[in-house]
């Protein structure tokens, strides 16, 4: 007689995993909840450091683009920092005056 | 206000400007001066003062003021020169090819020059009257004023306009300056890049200074298969070897600039250096048939810089 099919030790062991991690993702957003919150690029801007000098920005060199980041599972956002490379003032070159005659042996 | 006229004489274009509040009457008195300069001392022309003189050899010729004068400055530079700056070089001119204006010169010719070279004179050979202006050739001598003549040209022009305001005229790259530009600006003046026509090498800032260059790159024409050159080296009677395309120099006046920028392209590199030393008063820019350039150390401060 052919023996009842077992359920084999890995599938309770999977099914254990998914049920513990549900849980624990679910209780944790449960008393995390005040903390979360979403960032977005504007909240960035304010936490940007207040006490740096302004820094000035070299002709029409782009602002370095701030990735908005979601915080999934609670807690602190992760500090951000925008570094703004200050460009070298470029040097103005004076341009040649103009010359209406030139000395040389080909006139 | 600038105000300028151009025009062609003496085989090549001619530029005057003058800084004026109005217009100088002047201004359009110079294609005339030049033309009386031209008919005076141009040997292109069979009828010209100085082919008559040319054709009198011998015999004591009366010559006019202008003529009187170009020989005084051809007879110093001649001095100053050490014999390598000559009017005496006709005949050798025209042995290298160079017996019409170069505007109608064939550039290819068939012809060789067999490696014959008349001997070249000198102004010492030639017997003159300071008082009555009289000139008298040997029969074997026969002048062609030149560079010397466009130089003087441009003198006596920036001179005579220099009564109206400051003043400029280039004949043919021989660059007279007189008087101050206002505010104490001085006149930019482009040095032609040898190798590239049309472009300028350097910009030079000058004020009341003679400026002029003396190439091999451009007056040239082949003849018998062998190119040859404008500018006769007086100890050989043969266009002259150098090392140098284009000398160009400043000094007080476009004269004395046109005698020596010929002087350094005659010497040579080497020898021009030490030949600079000895004239502190000029500045001088080489450019060498290898593309190398010299200057002399005080002609930084005529030259433009971007900074």
């Amino acid at each position: 007689m052919a023996s009842k099919p077992q359920k084999s030790w890995n599938e309770i062991q999977l099914a254990i995993t998914a049920i513990a991690l549900t849980a624990t993702i679910g209780l944790w957003n449960l008393f995390s909840s005040g903390q979360k919150q979403d960032v977005n690029a504007s909240n960035i801007d304010d936490e940007l450091p207040t006490t740096q000098e302004p820094m000035q920005v070299a002709g029409s060199a782009p602002l370095p683009t701030l990735m908005p980041v979601k915080i999934i599972f609670g807690g602190q956002a992760p500090a951000t920092h925008s570094v703004v490379q200050q460009q070298q003032q470029p040097v103005k070159k004076r341009k040649a005056p103009k010359t209406r005659v030139s000395t040389g042996s080909s006139k | 206000m600038n105000h300028s006229i151009e025009f062609r004489a003496m085989g090549c274009k001619i530029t005057a400007i003058v800084e004026s509040d109005h217009n100088p009457g002047l201004l359009q008195q110079v294609p005339a001066w030049f033309e009386e300069w031209e008919a005076c001392l141009s040997r292109f022309r069979p009828n010209s003062e100085l082919s008559q003189l040319n054709r009198a050899a011998g015999c004591p010729v009366h010559v006019s003021e202008t003529l009187w004068q170009v020989f005084e400055v051809a007879l110093q530079a001649e001095q100053e020169s050490h014999g390598l700056v000559t009017p005496t070089v006709l005949q050798s001119l025209l042995a290298a090819g160079y017996d019409r204006s170069f505007e109608i010169l064939p550039r290819e010719r068939e012809s060789a020059l067999g490696g014959w070279a008349p001997t070249v004179g000198t102004l010492a050979e030639v017997s003159w009257d300071a008082e009555t202006h009289s000139l008298c050739l040997p029969v074997d001598v026969q002048l062609d004023f030149g560079g010397v003549a466009k130089g003087w040209a441009a003198d006596q022009a920036a001179k005579r306009l220099a009564s109206c305001g400051a003043a400029l005229v280039c004949a043919g790259g021989d660059i007279s300056i007189r008087g101050e530009l206002a505010a104490g600006e001085r006149w930019p003046v482009g040095v032609d890049d040898p190798f590239h026509p049309g472009e300028s090498l350097y910009v030079l800032m000058l004020q009341s200074a003679g400026v002029a260059t003396s190439g091999t790159d451009y007056r040239r024409w082949k003849q018998g298969g062998q190119w040859n050159h404008h500018i006769i080296d007086p100890r050989t009677g043969l266009p002259a070897q150098t090392d140098i395309l284009a000398a160009t120099v400043i000094a007080e006046t476009a004269v004395q600039a046109e005698v020596a920028a010929k002087v350094a392209l005659l010497l040579g590199s080497h020898q021009a250096a030490d030949w600079f030393e000895e004239n502190p008063q000029l500045a001088g820019l080489l450019v060498l048939e290898n593309g190398d350039q010299f200057f002399t150390k005080n002609m930084e401060s005529f030259l433009w810089s971007a900074s």
